[in-house]
């Protein structure tokens, strides 16, 4: 038996729908989620899709409605949460007003009754690991946003759980200071080897953190990889929208090849390398492809497998250019430049007939 | 050369601040009318409670023996002594059932929910004079019916006194706890709960480290108000005592029955400062509280 840090088998959990009387909302439906020790794992989406009723599920402060959990291969759905070998930082910190900082990280061992001076020890070196010493005495209230949501991460990793739970823990801090912490975490994940499985809706920090990310809408898991392969191929439309940014093309194949296939995208012949089973001559397709890894060019005699169209809008972002090409099928693709050339980089006018083209191995193929 | 008459006319912004500044005084006025209105009486009871006369309408010197009659009368020590008793021992009680049920009420969804959450603050808003006329008729069948079921006769039968005030007390005060604490347990973050559960707090040790220590300045606001409540009552202690639990204001309205005396004056005077010192006090927990 394989030996994991959480898994969760089909899971469902649903809520009453409330007056209404309509059936019942599930907020998780049917996942399957198996997360390795020390792995570095992130639910991503937007609100609404689960996420955080998944972590709830594994923290216990919900039960599932079906379906089983188990932390370190143990089942857990008739352990309550103060029994579970986990620990959860809150997404508005929950720290207790009443007490001191050294008060708060010292709570979980408190109740464990652990000895006096080995509290102590422990309550100094998370407080250090989180680089936040000599504020012991303060009251939560006396501290930044900062400093607040390192005293959570203190509170719970002072208790040396199995599996650390974070609940979007950066999402009140500014733009700088969680961009610091993203690699502060994710430095101390790797040093304390601790299973993280972090909550949020931003798609950047899950890409910068994760080992590995669970795509979630709408109460379903939609793909579980790691960063490189869910923004390069994702499976479905929705991770290529909400992961980056993408353009999307639909087509009808022409022509299934040993090695790739041919769509026929507004009248233009375009090859996608990528294959799947199952795709027929005549089915409807839709291809996906990053603006970064189309091409630009001015029109000349060779346009042949290239889609044709007009600049309609041009904005310059200092590290690259953004532009939104008008094709002849009055689709819009946005294409990402980089600014490599100086100020000599923008080559191109609004209104100027451009051709797009891309490397085949770059297009991805979703079936509609 | 031509003369001109000068008439003069005030501009709107001359009106204006004409009617601001006569506004301002009226307003002014306003309130030292309402002070004066308010207090005044409040004044003359207390400069009286120290007036060395029998009658007590003219100023003829000043004099602490009313006090000395006061605290050697036996029924008004008696009555000070029952009033403390049933305040208490009301509050104590009230206070403990009032969180518990802001608890219930605030934490869990049940059948009928709704028509308890309105009957809960019916005693505020029927007359008091109904309540105590509703808990005179429950005592009367209630203790009718355990002396008939015991045979207990004459000197051995139970009659209303401090213990029927004492229920009846806890009845209204109740409601004014369970209000206070629910306001406190409303503005509760509930995630601290489970925060202190995610640490390994079982559910007992929730409620006794996180949940009570932050909920309690509402608990003893609650306390603070039935206390003040249960010392103050007159109209349910009324309908519901017997000739054994007479409480300060009951004892104050027998006497002014009989003679005004200047001694009212001084229990008055009494009762006066006992409720300003509880109001420092729920001050004083209130600026703790912040």
């Amino acid at each position: 038996m394989t030996n994991f840090a959480v898994q969760l088998c089909d899971i469902t959990k649903t809520f009453p729908a409330g007056r209404s009387g309509r059936n019942d909302v599930a907020a998780v439906n049917h996942i399957n989620l198996s997360i390795q020790p020390g792995e570095f794992f992130t639910l991503l989406g937007p609100s609404g899709c689960g996420k955080t009723t998944t972590l709830r599920l594994i923290a216990g402060f919900e039960q599932p409605t079906q379906g089983e959990i188990f932390i370190q291969n143990q089942p857990v759905s008739k352990i309550p949460p103060y029994h579970r070998p986990v620990n959860t930082v809150f997404q508005n910190y929950a720290l207790f007003p009443h007490l001191t900082v050294g008060q708060n990280v010292a709570f979980g061992l408190n109740v464990k009754g652990v000895p006096r001076h080995e509290i102590e020890q422990r309550v100094k070196e998370s407080l250090d690991l989180v680089r936040l010493p000599d504020l012991e005495n303060r009251k939560p209230s006396q501290l930044s946003g900062g400093q607040q949501q390192r005293v959570a991460l203190a509170r719970a990793i002072v208790n040396r759980p199995s599996v650390l739970l974070l609940d979007e823990p950066l999402g009140a801090l500014d733009l700088k200071l969680r961009k610091a912490m993203q690699l502060e975490l994710k430095h101390l994940q790797t040093q304390l080897g601790m299973t993280f499985i972090y909550v949020t809706h931003d798609q950047e920090e899950a890409l910068t953190m994760s080992d590995r990310i669970a795509v979630m809408n709408e109460g379903l898991v939609l793909q579980i990889d790691d960063p490189v392969t869910i923004y390069e191929k994702p499976a479905t439309r929705f991770v290529a929208d909400f992961i980056g940014e993408s353009n999307f093309l639909n087509g009808n194949i022409d022509a299934v090849l040993s090695d790739k296939i041919q769509v026929n995208v507004a009248g233009t012949q375009v090859f996608s390398y990528w294959t799947n089973n199952g795709l027929k001559r005549g089915q409807d397709v839709t291809l996906t492809v990053r603006p970064e890894k189309l091409k630009l060019a001015p029109l000349n005699g060779t346009n042949h497998g290239t889609l044709i169209g007009t600049v309609q809008e041009i904005v310059y972002l200092g590290t690259d250019t953004r532009y939104l090409v008008g094709l002849l099928s009055q689709e819009t693709v946005v294409i990402r430049v980089q600014n490599v050339g100086g100020d000599r980089s923008v080559a191109f006018a609004i209104g100027d007939q451009v051709k797009v083209s891309w490397f085949p191995e770059d297009i991805r193929t979703l079936i509609v | 050369m031509t003369t001109t008459t000068s008439v003069f006319y005030p501009s709107t912004a001359q009106i204006d601040d004409l009617l601001l500044s006569w506004g301002k005084r009226l307003l002014w006025l306003n309130m030292v009318m309402s002070f004066l209105f308010l207090y005044i009486p409040i004044v003359v009871l207390v400069a009286f409670s120290f007036n060395d006369s029998r009658l007590g309408a003219r100023w003829e010197g000043f004099t602490l023996k009313w006090y000395g009659v006061m605290v050697s009368n036996e029924s008004v020590l008696n009555a000070l002594w029952n009033s403390l008793l049933v305040a208490v021992v009301s509050t104590i009680i009230a206070t403990i059932l009032g969180t518990m049920t802001a608890l219930a009420m605030e934490r869990f969804r049940f059948p009928m929910r709704k028509a308890y959450d309105g009957l809960l603050y019916l005693p505020i808003i029927i007359p008091d004079i109904v309540m105590g006329v509703s808990l005179l008729l429950f005592f009367a069948l209630l203790l009718n019916g355990i002396n008939t079921l015991f045979g207990l006769h004459g000197e051995n039968a139970w009659r209303p006194g401090l213990g029927t005030v004492i229920i009846a007390h806890v009845a209204f005060n109740i409601s004014f706890v369970t209000i206070v604490v629910r306001t406190s347990l409303k503005n509760f973050n509930k995630s601290l709960e489970e925060a202190a559960q995610d640490l390994g707090a079982n559910e007992w040790i929730t409620f006794r480290r996180v949940t009570l220590p932050l909920i309690i300045p509402g608990i003893l606001g609650g306390a603070l108000l039935a206390f003040t409540l249960s010392l103050d009552d007159f109209v349910i202690t009324f309908f519901t005592t017997g000739p054994s639990g007479i409480t300060l204001p009951l004892e104050v309205f027998g006497r002014i029955k009989r003679a005004i005396s200047p001694e009212i004056n001084a229990i008055s005077t009494v009762m006066l400062l006992m409720s300003m010192v509880l109001i420092i006090v729920s001050q004083l927990v209130q600026k703790w509280r912040e």
